[in-house]
């Protein structure tokens, strides 16, 4: 019976000791390292870092966002690109981009140097806007029944395509749109 | 106690152990591991449909695999190997016996017939919205409810062992 350990039984062994100089040192430093990236991450990176794209978003009725959709396409449009209708909105302006199973719509052409707003929404199911344009990289979540707002400045001319990272059924792998920045 | 299970003296550690509990520990250890070899197996597949000169499967077999490959990786294998752990350490640990083998089965019972069906559902393409399936994407219904299943069957785990 010497060796029964129950939870009845005084426990046997030190593991109540003090820990030792080495292992303290590491608990220290493993301590002061959490704090350091916890301000870096919630005071240092907000107020002098440019990585962050200061986000909002309001609810909607995902008919009436269609709608404003359309009305915008209809009124800038200046092409088609695959059936997919091309949209040059003005310098500075709104541009409403609104995301279904598997398309974005409309490919929209911007100028290089302007900031403009996005109005980004879905219409069926949750999509993933993931737009890599040096020297934004930008993620965000597109959800049905929410427009999020978001501010973007093209610094380089060219063309970016536009994928959804949030699986949204079988054509998933299919959703790329396209923005195109000019001088 | 009402119930008087069969004890034996591990040699080794001097333990006492409880046979329902050895046998449901290396039940749920054992499922768990078939689990994970099946889950590696999809990934084999995945992969080899994400290596573009290979490109094994269409879209649909690949978000089914993908979907099934998740939820056997995230949620099954682990969650048995889990209560495998739970009730060993409730038990073996303690050298106590189960207080109610009964529902440590029927946790068991309950656990694997929800993995089955949701393996079974995902693996036909009823159900091929990833382990994290987001509303509003939509499965079919009983998929919902065999996750449900395996979830509850996990929380009553605890109470077969607890004295």
């Amino acid at each position: 019976m010497a060796s029964r350990v129950s939870a009845l039984a005084k426990p046997r062994g030190v593991w109540w000791e003090r820990l030792g100089p080495d292992e303290r040192l590491w608990v220290w430093l493993a301590v002061i390292w959490g704090v350091a990236m916890f301000v870096m991450i919630a005071f240092v990176w907000p107020l002098v870092g440019q990585e962050q794209n200061r986000l909002s978003s309001y609810r909607v009725d995902p008919a009436a966002f269609a709608a404003e959709a359309e009305a915008f396409i209809a009124r800038y449009q200046v092409g088609q690109l695959d059936g997919v209708p091309v949209v040059a909105p003005p310098p500075g302006g709104d541009v409403y981009l609104d995301a279904r199973a598997f398309a974005w719509q409309p490919v929209i052409q911007l100028q290089r140097g302007q900031t403009y707003r996005f109005l980004i929404s879905s219409r069926d199911v949750q999509h993933g806007f993931s737009l890599v344009m040096p020297p934004h990289s930008i993620n965000v979540q597109v959800l049905p029944g929410y427009v999020t707002v978001l501010t973007l400045t093209p610094e380089k001319a060219g063309e970016f395509p536009l994928i959804c990272n949030e699986y949204c059924g079988l054509g998933h792998h299919l959703m790329i749109g396209r923005i195109v920045v000019k001088e | 106690m009402a119930m008087v299970g069969a004890m034996r003296r591990c040699e080794i550690t001097g333990l006492s152990v409880d046979r329902s509990a050895e046998r449901l520990i290396m039940l749920n250890a054992v499922t768990a591991v078939i689990y994970l070899a099946i889950g590696g197996i999809l990934a084999l597949l995945i992969a080899l449909t994400r290596w573009q000169t290979v490109h094994l499967l269409g879209p649909q077999r690949f978000y089914e695999f993908l979907s099934t490959h998740g939820m056997v990786m995230l949620i099954f294998w682990i969650l048995f190997f889990e209560v495998a752990g739970l009730i060993f350490a409730s038990t073996v640990l303690l050298s106590t016996r189960m207080t109610i083998p009964r529902l440590g089965w029927l946790a068991y019972g309950l656990m694997l017939g929800g993995s089955v069906v949701a393996t079974v559902l995902m693996l036909s393409g009823r159900a091929t919205v990833m382990f994290t399936s987001y509303p509003p994407l939509r499965a079919q219904t009983h998929w919902y409810y065999a996750a449900v299943l395996v979830f509850l069957s996990v929380r009553s785990s605890p109470w077969c062992t607890s004295s």
